[in-house]
């Protein structure tokens, strides 16, 4: 396992909504080539994490540092989030044929017609949707459309894969083909920030795990220190079991 | 009975014919609309747009305006427009009554709501996601602005068809802006209201089935569009 | 592709507005009553003047009283109208100058045939209209405040008769238009005999009365005044006042038929003086 280095860290981020406080974090850390889970209960905050992670949302208050260096006004976002991809929990696809939705980031960075078909076709083959390329992207089943997302998100080579739930809503087969195939697909360089319910891609995959209640953190670090007990709840030990409920 | 069969005989010789004055009309008519409805969808697109994308303070306020410009009558419009292009009027020196550019002006004010409203609504109708999803493959400013105009297509093109529907329909602004002057401003409309006073039956209704094929053809573009949009979501 | 396509149709655009625009060769404005155009006189009479003088004329075919208006307001260059009072009140206020006499020709009664107030042959109008409102037989009145309309409320005045009641029907509109109004309602109406002429065929109504002098009904030209308007086609509009009263504009109305009948009778220059 490579060394804990941080390649992204939020700092005293805090969002409101609707003069409701949403997420109230000290620290949050995204740890480089690692799977960086983050899990809790519905409206714990932790897709609004995610969204403020990959710089889709800027509407919030605090600091996220990347490499090291703060990102500020001046930082060129769109330079940024090309290095980063985002696999929602309910994709949304353009109008137009698959290939036109997967290839589409690649267009949008200015790559000619040969260098992104030839990825589209790399990458579908990979996900074994070469059969779907020439649909339309609306008349995808939810499978199918969240294998298309994947190679939409995977076709730039990011750094940090950001993932939204990708299994919740998903037939058996969908959800067995996901927790296969994902750990394959990234590479070793790639960082994942992955939002998840599943216990099974919990206990495959995670590296890093952060408990996020009410919009804070209830426990962040390797997934040996946390006692996990049922489906819906997360203790790191017994201690933070009776802190937790105190709230 | 007779006299209805004769004037469709004379209107159907005219057609067929190419006759010139005929055409002279129908030409004068689709230049105006299409003029009028370029002007108005540079304006009424990105208005809908920016209205539809956009939170602003006195939101609520601009969108009741909007409906309410929406069910404008032509006569209104064409009042309002005739006091100020008006030789007393304060653009009175430029000399638009009864000309061209006067019908264009009142038309364009016209169908501005109606694209703008549209558009609106066909960005309401987008879903939210489509911006996230735009951001975060990392598309610049421009090309977030692209993908959503590719997005909205259909709906923008449904709202500059309907917009010109609307002008070419029209009389009231054609009437009273233009003067219906014969090979200048007389338009499909005005020339209907009033080459039937001449007792020119046949001309009227040569011109009435010209309108009702453009509306025709209309209906096609709009329904096709539609089409398209179901076809891509199936 | 779509690139081209879209450059293509700006240019398309720009071009066609200019066009639009770049037309502006000499233009006068001429305010006339409809059922002057409607009468097909001025596409006989205009196409050579417009050669000769190298000027567009506009026609704007209106009512009497918004035609006097348009004028008024620097709208028009000229106006060619029938109603004398009105034409002499807006002279005397300065918005004209020069007015001419250019023809005539004459209102008559129409009515269904079974003619129900007896008028049918009768000599003078004023009686005619007596009977009518006496009766309470439909009357159908332009309403519009054309010439037409000022001519038939001077009738009334003569006839010291103020119409009024569910018989007297205003259309606010045309002369075609309340003919075919009347012809619904089988009533009488007073209309312009070009007009009636146009509708002859196709309706069931009938000339009832015709010849009496008040049913004279003299058309005039006048140029708009520069000194008030300053911006008015005043030179272009002088040619127009002597070229259709010269002897060609005044042979030219002469000869014009419509239906197999005159329409206008010139007023100008008598046609014995034509040579």
């Amino acid at each position: 396992m490579s060394s804990d280095k941080i390649i992204l860290k939020a700092l005293n981020i805090k969002k409101n909504i609707k003069g409701k406080n949403i997420l109230n974090l000290r620290e949050f850390n995204v740890y480089e080539g690692q799977f960086n889970f983050i899990i809790g209960h519905n409206g714990s905050g932790k897709t609004t994490l995610l969204n403020i992670l990959s710089l889709v949302d800027d509407d919030f208050s605090g600091d996220l540092i990347y490499k090291n260096q703060t990102i500020g006004p001046k930082t060129d976002k769109v330079k940024l989030r090309r290095r980063f991809s985002v696999i929602w929990q309910n994709p949304y696809f353009y109008r137009g044929s698959v290939i036109y939705n997967i290839s589409l980031p690649l267009r949008l960075r200015g790559l000619n017609k040969n260098q992104y078909l030839k990825k589209t076709e790399e990458i579908a083959k990979r996900l074994e949707i070469e059969n779907l390329l020439e649909q339309s992207a609306a008349t995808l089943s939810g499978g199918e459309k969240q294998k298309v997302s994947i190679a939409r998100a995977l076709i730039t080579e990011p750094e940090i894969v950001f993932v939204d739930e990708p299994t919740t809503n998903l037939d058996e087969e969908s959800i067995e083909f996901f927790n296969s195939h994902f750990a394959e697909l990234v590479t070793e360089e790639m960082t994942v920030v992955m939002v998840t319910h599943d216990k099974n891609q919990i206990r495959s995959l995670a590296e890093k795990i952060t408990v996020l209640k009410k919009g804070s953190v209830q426990y962040s670090g390797p997934i040996k220190g946390l006692h996990y007990q049922n489906d819906n709840n997360y203790y790191s030990s017994k201690q933070d079991y009776r802190l937790l409920m105190k709230n | 009975m007779n006299y209805i069969i004769e004037a469709f005989q004379e209107a159907w010789y005219l057609i067929i014919g190419f006759d010139r004055e005929l055409f002279n009309v129908v030409s004068t008519s689709l230049r105006l609309s299409i003029t009028s409805t370029f002007f108005a969808s540079i304006i009424g697109i990105p208005a809908g747009i920016f209205i539809g994308r956009t939170n602003f303070g006195r939101k609520k306020i601009v969108n009741i305006i909007l409906n309410t410009l929406l069910g404008l009558p032509t006569v209104v419009v064409g009042i309002f427009v005739y006091s100020l292009i008006s030789r007393r009027g304060i653009l009175g020196e430029y000399e638009m009554l009864f000309s061209f550019r006067g019908i264009i002006i009142g038309q364009i004010i016209l169908i501005v709501p109606l694209i703008t409203a549209l558009i609106r609504n066909a960005i309401y109708s987008l879903d939210e996601k489509l911006y996230k999803t735009a951001l975060s493959l990392g598309a610049t400013k421009i090309q977030q602005f692209k993908l959503l105009l590719l997005e909205a297509r259909y709906g923008i093109m449904g709202a500059v068809i309907t917009g010109f529907g609307r002008v070419l329909g029209e009389v009231g602004i054609s009437m009273m802006l233009g003067g219906n002057i014969k090979g200048v401003t007389r338009t499909i409309t005005t020339a209907m209201a009033l080459e039937t006073n001449k007792g020119r039956f046949g001309f009227g209704l040569a011109l009435g089935l010209i309108l009702l094929l453009l509306a025709f053809i209309i209906n096609i573009g709009v329904y096709s569009l539609q089409e398209g949009k179901e076809y891509e979501q199936r | 592709m779509n690139k081209k396509l879209s450059i293509f149709l700006i240019i398309l655009m720009i071009t066609l507005v200019f066009s639009g625009m770049a037309l502006a060769q000499d233009r006068l404005i001429l305010a006339t009553t409809t059922s002057t155009e409607n009468s097909g006189l001025l596409d006989e009479i205009l196409p050579t003047f417009e050669e000769k003088f190298d000027v567009r004329v506009d026609v704007i075919a209106v009512g009497t009283g918004r035609a006097i208006s348009l004028a008024e307001n620097g709208d028009a260059d000229i106006i060619l109208v029938h109603a004398r009072a009105a034409e002499d009140a807006f002279v005397e206020a300065g918005y004209g100058v020069n007015r001419r006499d250019v023809m005539y020709n004459d209102f008559v009664i129409l009515g269904p045939a079974d003619d129900p107030a007896g008028v049918k042959g009768m000599e003078s109008a004023v009686a005619a209209l007596e009977k009518i409102a006496n009766s309470e037989s439909n009357f159908i009145s332009r309403g519009d405040d054309s010439g037409t309309h000022k001519k038939e409320l001077s009738l009334w005045e003569k006839a010291s008769v103020k119409p009024s009641g569910s018989w007297y029907m205003e259309t606010g509109q045309g002369m075609g238009a309340s003919i075919n109004v009347a012809n619904e309602k089988e009533g009488y109406i007073l209309a312009d005999r070009g007009t009636f002429l146009a509708y002859s065929g196709d309706i069931d109504l009938e000339l009832l009365v015709s010849g009496d002098p008040l049913l004279f009904n003299p058309y005039g030209i006048i140029p708009v005044n520069p000194a008030y308007h300053t911006h008015v086609n005043y030179q272009k509009a002088m040619a127009l006042v002597g070229y259709i009263t010269s002897q060609e504009g005044q042979q030219m109305i002469y000869n014009y038929t419509k239906y197999g009948e005159r329409l206008f009778n010139p007023s100008a220059i008598t046609p014995e003086n034509f040579n």
